[in-house]
């Protein structure tokens, strides 16, 4: 057994500090000289029946001198150590309930914190794996009109290039899923589109091969968004892909396809190296275009730099707000006003957008932080429970041992000693619970993350380490110590000896103690309804973000994402872009076989799903609307790509005019789609049907004439305001001619069936491969799936905190079960007096449930207050309740009442059950 | 007082240094065991006085301290060091007026 040898270990490390003498050495020693003095005495003149006394009263005690010497020989704080944990084990061993109750608390207790600590750890304590994250941020443009953060124009990057001073380097990159085919079948894998500079600003190491060349991720030449020349063909492979798709064997130099095209592997990166936490399978040149200068609204790329040696993030902000200041004359773009970005079309006052930086780490975790921190806020409130709990048991304990320390004290123990013992017991309990609760947490982390693979970022991180094992043994080294401190300090010395008079230990109990295990109980029921408040708060908040009326009928959706590249072909015919109509043909005709499938009512495609839109808030301009200084201005929160059908498909009401029709695809004249908000927004008042609009990509965009308006949709997400939208017709745009001309290389199909997913897998994957076999299908689900996994964040926490509110809320009955049962068992004798003299059962049952529900109400009062200013952390994390919400607070009051109830009617029950007789004759 | 004992005497057991201790002071130290094996432990482990097992002149077995090369240049040090003290405290109480 582990405390086995903990003492073995112990004793040596005492054996060895203390010499090689053992008690005979000394004990002969004092021996002879009692006998040398008792022969001095007798030479003195003592009687021989004298002597030996005279010698101990001159030499003194032998018990004594000997407990000297081995407070000398040793360490005595250890030896009483070893000896306290000797004598605890076995106090432990002689109670097992007490035990196994007391060691589950703390193991549920501290597993739970060790749990979430490994997160808190993992996610956000531990850095980045770079070399010198802390040097690594995170540039964005943030829009302080919209009061959001946008991608950054290559336009933008190239001139921050030209003009910084505080960056070692500044890299650029996007994210996107690309086909790869490995053997027979197409995977779709995460792509990182990258220039040279991100790797070498992350300071990445190829494993095998090399990285980007200088200029390789360039390219120029005629450019458009949506029709990028290619660049060059080569690609590195994540680890991790290498070893799935390619078993590990030796690629570099050889070709693979990546989105039908052959692609020269140049290198593996090492193991777990990626980029913002984007799961990176293959690293591709982004193929930026000096040609891009004159698209300043394209906000497409992600920015990470490494500061220099010694410069701090705040000195670079400083050099980048007064690089903001006068960005046009510095980067050559003329002396306009300070505009930093996108051309000056659409008024200056529109443009206020500015550079700024973060980070590499915050800009990872987003707001996951604070979900983090409140549920570890959450679980030292369960341990604080679990805390009071033990302290409870303990010092009920200590009420039965009042003797057993009595007569020690009366034995010659003091009073720290006894202090100590108690103590050592409490830390005991705490370090096996302890190392219980830590293989709880490992256990519980795994099956975590195993559950969770998306909800938190750096999942892939997280682990029980070094700093939480030591966060886990303080956390138990101190809960014991509080635990355990509890009961002592209420058991002063000098009562002891009272106690050790009273003999039958059924004297009275003084009202002190009475009030600290009160205490104790309202302050776990305080505890607990703050924490049963806070879940139920977010409970309401899932079950608001899983009822909102998205505008779709999600019912019976099936969806899917296929790629189909971005360079399907690289003949470049004028004024037409291929690829763009090469990719619509596929998607046309994929759609027509889908819609083939027996059981399948409709099918459609788009450039994303509702829900999983990024906010674009894309610069547009509007006909017939003139932005007043304080907004609305003239841009569009999403832009939506879509084919035929998608309206009827998704069940999207079309509230005036029509939806797409297929002949759009011919007619010259540009058509769109917008939505009620929209029209709301800029047309208030007027009829929305034939009116323009266009994107602001430049001159040579033709209008796009209103042909129907549709009712909102939740693109950005269930717990977003609907924002203005734009329909394009992917038919329509494919044929149009360039530069305007192009369709999205990835689209997410929709099938409106009754089939579940399962059942369709194996024809959407034939028929897929049918029409184009490097095709991938990724993401098969129903829309249900979707609506789920864009909450999951907030289900995941409304998880854990109502397990640890349940956990709370348990300990808490547990706790107050516990001090009721001692009530009873205390007050047997008044009871039994009570009902001698013709109590009824229901008066007894009535007087115990009172004071239990006397303790309960001022626990939910505190509790209650405590929960109103505990509860405004979350607000943020809220969705349609309020922190202070009446149902949810009304709910909770009912929750904990009822829970006291059943915990104080145990008890109260059982008292009324004494049989006066039994109880009067034993006492 | 047990070091200056074991330096001029040579190596003792236990009883005889307490019997010493209270000769040389005339009876006003009297040791008792509770305090002589403890401090004699404590210089032992502190290096300053070695001890072995050895048969006294009676022929009993007893332990035999003897002063260690570090516990003479304690002894000196210490001396020196109270010299000085009872020296100072002499001036003061005496000499000052």
């Amino acid at each position: 057994m582990r405390i086995a040898t903990l003492c073995e270990w112990i004793r040596r490390l005492w054996g060895t500090l203390g010499a090689s003498r053992d008690d005979r050495d000394l004990e002969e020693e004092l021996r002879l000289h009692l006998e040398l003095a008792t022969e001095d005495a007798l030479r003195r003149g003592q009687t021989p029946e004298r002597a030996p006394q005279a010698a101990r009263i001159h030499a003194g005690g032998v018990a004594q001198a000997m407990e000297a010497l081995r407070d000398q020989r040793g360490l005595p704080w250890l030896d009483d150590l070893a000896r306290d944990v000797h004598y605890g084990l076995r106090t432990l061993r002689s109670a097992p309930v007490f035990t196994a109750v007391a060691l589950l608390t703390v193991a549920l207790g501290i597993g739970a914190n060790a749990a979430i600590f490994t997160i808190v750890n993992g996610v956000i304590l531990r850095p980045l794996g770079y070399l010198k994250p802390k040097q690594l941020v995170y540039l964005s443009t943030y829009n302080t009109l919209f009061s959001a953060e946008f991608p950054v124009a290559p336009a933008e990057y190239f001139e921050f290039r030209g003009i910084n001073r505080s960056f070692a380097d500044v890299g650029a990159f996007t994210t996107g899923e690309v086909n790869v085919t490995a053997g027979d079948r197409p995977l779709r894998v995460r792509a990182a589109l990258v220039d040279e500079h991100l790797l070498n600003a992350l300071g990445l190491q190829a494993a095998q091969g090399r990285l980007f060349a200088r200029g390789e991720t360039d390219v120029s030449g005629r450019w458009a968004p949506g029709d990028e020349p290619p660049p060059a063909p080569v690609a590195i492979l994540s680890h991790e892909l290498w070893q799935t798709a390619f078993g590990g064997q030796s690629i570099v130099g050889q070709t693979i396809d990546v989105d039908g095209r052959h692609r020269e592997v140049i290198g593996i990166m090492p193991p777990a190296a990626d980029v913002m936490d984007h799961h990176t399978q293959i690293w591709l040149p982004i193929g930026l275009n000096p040609a891009t200068r004159n698209f300043r609204g394209y906000h497409i790329l992600s920015l990470v730099g490494r500061l220099k040696d010694g410069v701090t993030v705040d000195a670079a902000q400083t050099e980048l707000n007064a690089l903001m200041d006068n960005w046009r004359e510095r980067t050559g773009l003329g002396p306009s006003a300070h505009t930093f970005g996108r051309g000056a079309r659409i008024g200056e006052k529109t443009d206020s957008h500015i550079l700024q930086m973060k980070p590499l780490q915050d800009a990872i975790l987003g707001d996951a932080s604070r979900s983090i921190w409140v549920l570890q806020a959450a679980v030292g409130l369960v341990l604080l429970i679990a805390c009071a709990n033990l302290a409870n048991l303990l010092l009920a304990r200590a009420e039965t041992r009042r003797r057993e320390f009595a007569v020690r004290a009366a034995l010659g123990a003091s009073g720290s000693r006894l202090l100590r013992q108690s103590m050592t017991e409490g830390v005991l309990l705490s370090i096996a619970g302890g190392l219980l609760g830590l293989a709880l947490a490992e256990l519980g982390v795994q099956a975590l993350v195993r559950a969770y693979p998306t909800s938190l970022p750096r999942a892939s991180e997280i682990a029980v380490d070094l700093p939480v094992l030591l966060f886990a043994l303080g956390v138990s080294t101190g809960t014991g110590l509080l635990f355990g401190l509890a009961p002592v300090a209420h058991t002063r010395v000098s009562r002891l000896l009272t106690a050790l008079k009273e003999g039958g230990g059924r004297g009275g109990t003084s009202d002190a103690r009475h009030h600290v295990r009160r205490g104790l109980v309202i302050g776990e029921i305080a505890l607990a309804v703050i924490l049963v408040t806070g879940a139920g708060l977010m409970l309401r908040t899932v079950y608001n973000l899983a009822n909102v009326d998205a505008g779709f009928d999600r019912s019976r959706l099936v969806t899917f994402s296929i790629a189909t590249g971005s360079q399907k072909e690289d003949r470049v015919t004028p004024g037409v872009n291929q690829a763009a109509r090469m990719r619509t043909q596929t998607y046309q005709q994929i759609l027509g076989r889908l819609r083939a499938i027996p059981g399948v009512q409709a099918a459609t495609a788009m450039s994303d799903l509702p829900l999983n839109q990024p906010f674009l808030s894309e610069s547009t301009r509007i006909a017939n609307y003139a932005a007043p200084p304080e907004g609305p201005f003239e841009a569009i929160d999403y832009y939506q790509s879509v084919m035929s059908d998608y309206f009827e498909t998704m069940g999207i009401p079309i509230v005036e005019g029509r939806s797409f029709q297929p002949a759009d695809a011919v007619s010259s004249g540009m058509v769109a789609v917008v939505n009620e908000r929209l029209v709301n927004t800029f047309w208030k008042g007027r009829n929305p049907i034939g009116q323009r609009l266009k994107p602001n990509w430049g001159d040579w965009v033709p209008w796009f004439t209103v042909i129907g308006v549709a009712k909102d949709v939740k693109q950005g997400g269930v717990d977003r305001n609907a924002g203005t939208e734009f329909y394009f017709s992917i038919e329509q745009m494919a044929v149009a001619p360039s530069p305007l001309g192009r369709a999205p290389a990835t689209v997410n199909l929709v099938l409106r069936t009754s089939l579940p997913p399962s059942a369709l897998a194996q024809t959407i994957g034939r028929t897929v491969r049918e029409v184009d076999p490097t095709v991938a299908v990724a993401r098969l689900r129903d829309m249900d799936a979707v609506f789920a996994e864009s909450i999951r964040r907030p289900r995941l926490l409304t998880q854990l905190l109502g397990a640890f509110a349940g956990l709370a809320l348990l300990l808490a009955a547990i706790g107050t079960y516990g001090v009721l049962a001692y009530m009873v068992a205390e007050r047997r004798r008044e009871i039994g007096i009570r009902m001698a003299l013709g109590a009824a059962r229901s008066s007894v049952i009535a007087l115990v449930m009172k004071h239990g529900l006397h303790l309960t109400i001022i626990g939910l009062v505190i509790g209650l207050a405590g929960a109103f200013g505990a509860n405004r952390l979350i607000t943020t994390l809220l969705f349609g309740v309020q922190p202070t919400d009446p149902t949810t607070l009304a709910a909770v009051t009912m929750t904990i009442t009822l829970v006291a109830a059943v915990a104080c009617w145990l008890p109260a029950r059982r008292a009324s059950r004494l049989d006066p007789n039994v109880v009067l004759r034993t006492d | 007082m047990l070091l200056q004992t074991l330096a001029t005497l040579g190596p003792l057991h236990g009883y005889s240094i307490a019997a010493r201790l209270e000769q040389v002071s005339a009876g006003a130290l009297q040791v008792n065991m509770g305090t002589l094996y403890p401090g004699l432990m404590r210089l032992e482990q502190r290096g300053l006085v070695r001890s072995e097992w050895n048969v006294t002149d009676t022929n009993r077995k007893a332990r035999f301290y003897k002063i260690t090369v570090a516990g003479r240049r304690q002894l000196a040090a210490e001396k020196a060091e109270w010299d000085r003290m009872t020296a100072i405290m002499h001036t003061l109480l005496h000499d000052q007026g």
